[in-house]
């Protein structure tokens, strides 16, 4: 066996952001474990501008943003094994790796989980119908049409109006596919407001709110599919059906955080998030492993999940130098109007970002942290839609109880 | 006379409002100045990709350096897919000057490698395996499929091939 100071599941930009901090900050002895061929996680396929424009003031494709972080971590000879997946990792931080070389054991002091997240599909859904071909998640069809030179696509219906479905309308489309639409089930769209503008707007692609698909035709290919009006319980309502000819169903319908290997490694986890429990430092339940990026809770944008892991790598310096951190006694509960919050847990001791998304789109909104009686934090939004996670740092002052809550007005 | 934008230069997307009064709502001064230009020339950057000749993928991606008319998005997209590079390509690498003189260069967001050859026999060996998936009974069952000579006559179930 093995050992390391720091082991990183994911060669994404969260376990890649990561580890150039850990180095920066003098913690060498670190491995990237990374399961494809190539570092760079999900960047590899999003060709599309307007990453790093937070960090780095331009409007880089995904490519590029990944490309600074991987040049970076070669120019300090951070060993990153590629083709490598990890099998296992148990709560006292021992790590299975199966590469083509053949098993590897390590044993490792602090463990950074930067897995990222998978798309939903039609099984999550359970669309009743035929199972033709022709039924792809957003990110499937955008590697075919990125990375593999394939044309999945001719006429396309797209379920669902998160982020990657309206990127991969507008891409389809300049690749001379035509979308005939989008549908999203909830009366207001799941991805962000920008991206309606230049990806449906621009094409003049429609998008239908509260509508979803409720058949699916085809015998070896699809021939159709059939969408419904739906009602605010999100049953369809019997006469609004409408039989749509397609070839090709995007599902955009969501993201799962990838956490198989931390519930094996006793992590527990937060239903709201699917994400792990944590605190302030990243820290999960179990001590010495961290979470970061998209594993954690699926995020809007690169350059937060960035930020988000060199914070853990921050806190990871901090526990291998002290070998354990502050207890975090204070628990953090998503009340009225809030989907979720992270962190779950705090020491109440220092400030502290808490990230959170809203329960449905609020105008003209307060957003406010309670300690008991004690108003610890709070913020007024003109806008808050559950698309924008919305975060701030908070200054927790001297705690009165142990459980807060963070609500809406 | 109102209008209302949705700002697109950051995730913010800030809905500004055009009234006589004039432009309200933006959280920045890029915000303002994306309505002044939406409202005289509307114009968009737009990212692609170009087929590599022998590259060791077959794609490398591309975007333009700066934004282009937004009529014109279509006319350029097809003049970027028409350009047939060679490998190796590297990233930050000008494909194209000034596309169809709107101002704007194609640029490669990233590097492709040259396809290196493993030996002939490999690669003969390849085709023939290829050949017999070709001829199998399966594969020739779903070519003849009656449901693909109707309306999804052109969408193979193994997808096409995007460019060449």
């Amino acid at each position: 066996m093995r050992e390391v100071d720091v082991l990183i599941v994911g060669g994404g930009p969260a376990g890649l952001s990561a580890a150039v901090a850990l180095y920066e900050q003098g913690v060498k002895d670190i491995l990237v474990v990374e399961r494809e061929a190539q570092l760079g996680g999900i960047l590899k396929q999003c060709i599309h501008d307007g990453f790093g424009l937070t960090r780095f003031q331009q409007a880089l494709s995904g490519p590029e943003y990944a490309q600074i972080f991987i040049d970076r971590v070669r120019e300090l000879g951070i060993p990153c094994l590629t083709n490598a997946a990890v099998l296992e990792i148990t709560p006292d931080k021992k790590v299975t790796i199966v590469t083509p070389e053949g098993l590897l054991e390590y044993r490792a002091r602090a463990i950074l989980l930067a897995m990222g997240c998978r798309e939903r599909t039609r099984g999550a859904l359970a669309i009743p119908g035929e199972r033709p071909a022709g039924v792809f998640t957003a990110g499937v069809a955008q590697s075919y049409i990125n990375l593999y030179n394939r044309m999945p696509a001719r006429e396309v219906v797209i379920l669902g109006s998160g982020d990657i479905g309206l990127i991969m309308a507008r891409r389809l489309t300049l690749e001379g596919a035509h979308v005939k639409g989008v549908y999203e089930i909830l009366p207001y769209p799941s991805g962000l407001a920008r991206n309606i503008q230049q990806c449906l707007n621009d094409y003049d692609i429609p998008l239908h709110l509260g509508h979803t698909v409720i058949d699916i035709h085809g015998d070896a290919r699809l021939t159709g599919v059939t969408v419904a009006k739906v009602d605010d319980q999100r049953r369809p309502i019997p006469g609004t059906e409408e039989y749509i000819p397609c070839d090709t169903l995007i599902l955009s319908v969501g993201l799962i955080p990838e956490n198989e290997l931390s519930r094996g490694a006793g992590v527990m986890l937060n239903p709201r998030t699917q994400g792990a429990v944590v605190d302030e430092y990243g820290q999960t339940s179990a001590p010495g492993i961290f979470a970061a990026g998209n594993v954690l809770h699926v995020h809007d944008v690169v350059d937060e999940v960035s930020a988000e892991a060199e914070r853990q790598a921050a806190a990871i310096r901090k526990y291998l130098e002290q070998g354990a951190l502050p207890e975090a006694g204070v628990t953090l509960r998503a009340g009225q109007g809030v989907h979720h919050v992270v962190p779950q847990h705090i020491t109440g001791a220092d400030e502290f970002l808490l990230s959170l998304r809203v329960a449905t789109p609020l105008r003209n909104t307060k957003i406010t942290v309670r300690d008991g009686d004690r108003i610890v934090a709070q913020k007024t939004y003109r806008r808050a839609v559950p698309a924008e996670m919305i975060h701030f740092m908070v200054k927790p002052g001297t705690p009165q109880t142990h459980e807060w809550e963070v609500s809406v007005e | 006379m109102k209008q209302v934008f949705t700002c697109i230069i950051c995730p913010n997307s800030c809905e500004i409002e055009v009234s006589e009064e004039g432009i309200t709502g933006a959280l920045c001064r890029r915000g303002v100045q994306y309505v002044q230009q939406e409202l005289t020339d509307p114009r968009r950057n737009i990212a692609t990709t170009v087929a590599v000749q022998g590259g060791a993928e077959p794609l490398v991606s591309v975007r333009l350096t700066a934004p282009i008319p937004k009529a014109r998005i279509m006319e350029a997209a097809e003049a970027i897919h028409a350009l047939q590079p060679e490998a190796p390509v590297k990233a930050g690498t000008v494909l194209a000057h000034d596309l169809l003189g709107l101002g704007a260069d194609v640029i490669a967001t990233k590097s492709v490698e040259k396809r290196q050859r493993i030996s002939a026999g490999y690669e003969s060996g390849l085709a023939s395996v290829w050949q017999r998936y070709e001829s199998t009974p399966h594969t020739q069952a779903l070519k003849t499929r009656k449901a693909w000579t109707s309306s999804a006559a052109q969408t193979s179930i193994v997808c096409p091939s995007r460019r060449p």
